[in-house]
């Protein structure tokens, strides 16, 4: 074996050229392969979005921008519009508290702050369907099955998350800023907010960017808990569609890029910071 | 009470810090406790109370409609009882196992080869894969089950290169939604096993091919071991996403055809809001929460391990 050890260092720089070009040409091909076959279910989407003759069967389009148009119009531009306020009311409620509550956590003394951690950290792992029936149980009796109810619940599903990455953004902030600020006799929601938020922003933003985009997707929590016709969000509104008697598929597909269209969008925009957020979330090894 | 979450943990690093804390800061933090009261009562009122009332309307005969909408009672172990007997519940149970077991598997080998590909892969196909994959994996619910159902269904985009009627999610309903379930989940399972194979230190690597060992063999005998912790990882998250995606499977097939996958959420639903029944609905959901608690049990052991490691690996 030692033989062939020898061997093999010293020819290295040389095997660079037949033996791993081949490797490297395979690997290359195995990759695209695998992207096509990702690419593939994605492609019925853009050619029926244009189709004026779309269906479920994958063809070649009869050019339209008349879905496109649609899906921005009427009860499509509706639905995009309680997405996005049932979207925004989770971000609010869950980055606020988040921001706060992950403050106190990482430097203030709070009883049982470890057991809160694992706690916090347990709930994140917690599947949101099992709760919609106690929830509806709640909000209906409350009368509470609308848009605005249906948000803060989302927020508050997402909190666990959100607390959890802007306490560990916030644990590496340095303490001596904080300080400095208490000396000049700040107030603790001063330096919460000119301190110590602005340097841990990445964890805010990645927080506030999960938790927009979870209630952006939620599908069975508004399904259960919004009744009223005009305040159905995109995702529930597709599913109608796709039920009803005459499916516009040529409208369901448009509907579906420009609806999908902001949560990539904000994906690409803020990649860094979430996919920084994920490192510290413990999902991966920094 | 500090004292005996420290025990609990039993990781002598973290007693020491916790009681020179409680050394320099004596008395109770009211503005702490108040900056932290928002995400609490939060917390308390929309999260754990639902999930302690699941609990309790679990051993009800709630209904959604009707007189014990309102004037529902406590009926005991008789849910229980009925859960036993209820053969679509032990369908489900096994129907839930296969979909978590087909995803964990799908996922993680369909992200350990994304992964790894990428790693040697030319710069811009790794880009295009890389945006490809990751874009799989943020579109919503509702947007993966209708692309899932398009290429699937009859006449559908599959149906060009597979036999017979070409409708693959009524015949194979559990492989598709499954296969889905990976399309939609091996981007995140990427990122994470990249970030673990990176950390694999490659004088490791470089000695393994010194010594003359084969590819394969490397992979698996090096570099799989080394990046345990990160599959361990991988696989409970990928579990605990998948046990929550009751969306795409409820929009596909509603849980059919024939019941065949209708998996624990989507069963708990339809007890609930099909039939009406809210409270066996809510006790199968109670058994959802049983199987997520082992799992989030697990990933909180896991997680909270990995700080101390690396912590002690940086002292030395």
């Amino acid at each position: 074996m030692s033989g062939n050890g020898t061997a093999g260092v010293a020819p290295k720089a040389e095997t660079t050229s037949p033996v791993q070009k081949r490797a490297a040409l395979l690997t290359n091909l195995l990759l695209a392969c695998l992207g096509l076959l990702f690419l593939a279910p994605m492609l019925w989407l853009f050619l029926a979005s244009v189709d004026e003759h779309a269906s479920w069967s994958l063809s070649l389009p009869t050019f339209t921008l008349d879905h496109l148009a649609q899906a921005i119009s009427g009860r499509f531009l509706r639905a995009l519009v309680n997405t996005l306020y049932m979207a925004l009311v989770a971000t609010v409620i869950s980055t606020v508290a988040g921001t706060l509550g992950g403050y106190a956590l990482s430097r203030r003394r709070i009883p049982m702050r470890d057991g809160l951690m694992v706690a916090v950290l347990f709930l994140t792992g917690i599947p949101i369907a099992i709760m919609i029936i106690p929830v509806f149980q709640m909000f209906s009796s409350l009368g509470w099955l609308s848009l605005i109810p249906t948000g803060v619940f989302l927020g508050v599903t997402s909190l666990p998350f959100a607390l959890w990455l802007i306490k560990t953004a916030m644990d590496s902030v340095p303490k001596e800023l904080e300080e400095a600020a208490q000396i000049e006799r700040a107030g603790v929601l001063q330096i919460i907010l000119y301190v110590t938020a602005p340097l841990a922003l990445p964890g805010i933003a990645a927080a506030a960017i999960f938790s927009f985009i979870s209630a952006w997707g939620a599908f069975l929590v508004p399904l259960v808990l919004i009744s009223d016709a005009n305040e159905l969000p995109g995702p529930i509104l597709i599913y109608g569609q796709i039920s009803a008697s005459q499916t516009h598929y040529g409208d369901i597909a448009a509907f579906s890029i420009v609806y999908s269209l902001p949560v990539v969008v904000l994906y690409i925009l803020m990649s860094r910071p979430f996919a920084g957020g994920f490192l510290m979330s413990g999902a991966v090894k920094g | 009470m500090n004292n005996a979450v420290v025990a609990a943990a039993s990781e002598s690093g973290k007693k020491v810090r916790l009681r020179k804390r409680s050394a320099d800061h004596p008395g109770v933090d009211i503005p702490g406790m108040v900056l932290f009261l928002p995400a609490a009562l939060l917390l308390l009122a929309l999260f754990v109370l639902p999930v302690g009332y699941a609990f309790y309307l679990g051993f009800t005969d709630i209904t959604l409609i009707g007189p014990t909408a309102v004037h529902f009672h406590f009926t005991g172990i008789k849910n229980v009882l009925r859960l036993g007997r209820d053969t679509l519940f032990w369908k489900s149970l096994w129907l839930t196992a296969v979909f978590l077991a087909g995803s964990v598997v799908g996922v993680t080998v369909v992200g350990m080869a994304l992964a790894v590909l990428m790693q040697r892969s030319a710069a811009w196909l790794r880009a295009g894969v890389g945006a490809v994959s990751i874009v799989a994996w943020m579109l919503p619910p509702i947007t993966v089950a209708v692309v899932w159902y398009a290429f699937t269904t009859t006449d559908g985009a599959l149906s060009l290169v597979t036999p017979g009627d070409g409708d693959s999610l009524n015949h194979f309903p559990m492989l598709v939604v499954t296969l889905a379930n990976v399309w939609a989940t091996a981007g995140f399972s990427m990122l994470i096993l990249s970030s673990g194979l990176r950390a694999v230190p490659s004088e490791v690597i470089e000695a393994a091919v010194m010594e003359g060992a084969p590819r394969w063999r490397i992979f698996t005998s090096v570099t799989l071991p080394i990046m345990r912790p990160t599959i361990v990882t991988n696989i409970l998250l990928v579990t605990l996403l998948s046990l929550a995606n009751f969306a795409l499977i409820y929009i596909m097939t509603a849980g059919g055809s024939d019941n065949s996958t209708d998996i624990l959420p989507v069963y708990s639903y339809q007890q609930g809001f099909v039939f009406k029944k809210l409270g066996y609905g809510a006790l199968l959901g109670d058994v959802v929460v049983i199987i997520a608690t082992v799992f989030a049990y697990l990933y909180v052991r896991v997680a909270r391990q990995r700080p101390v490691r690396t912590r002690l690996a940086d002292g030395v």
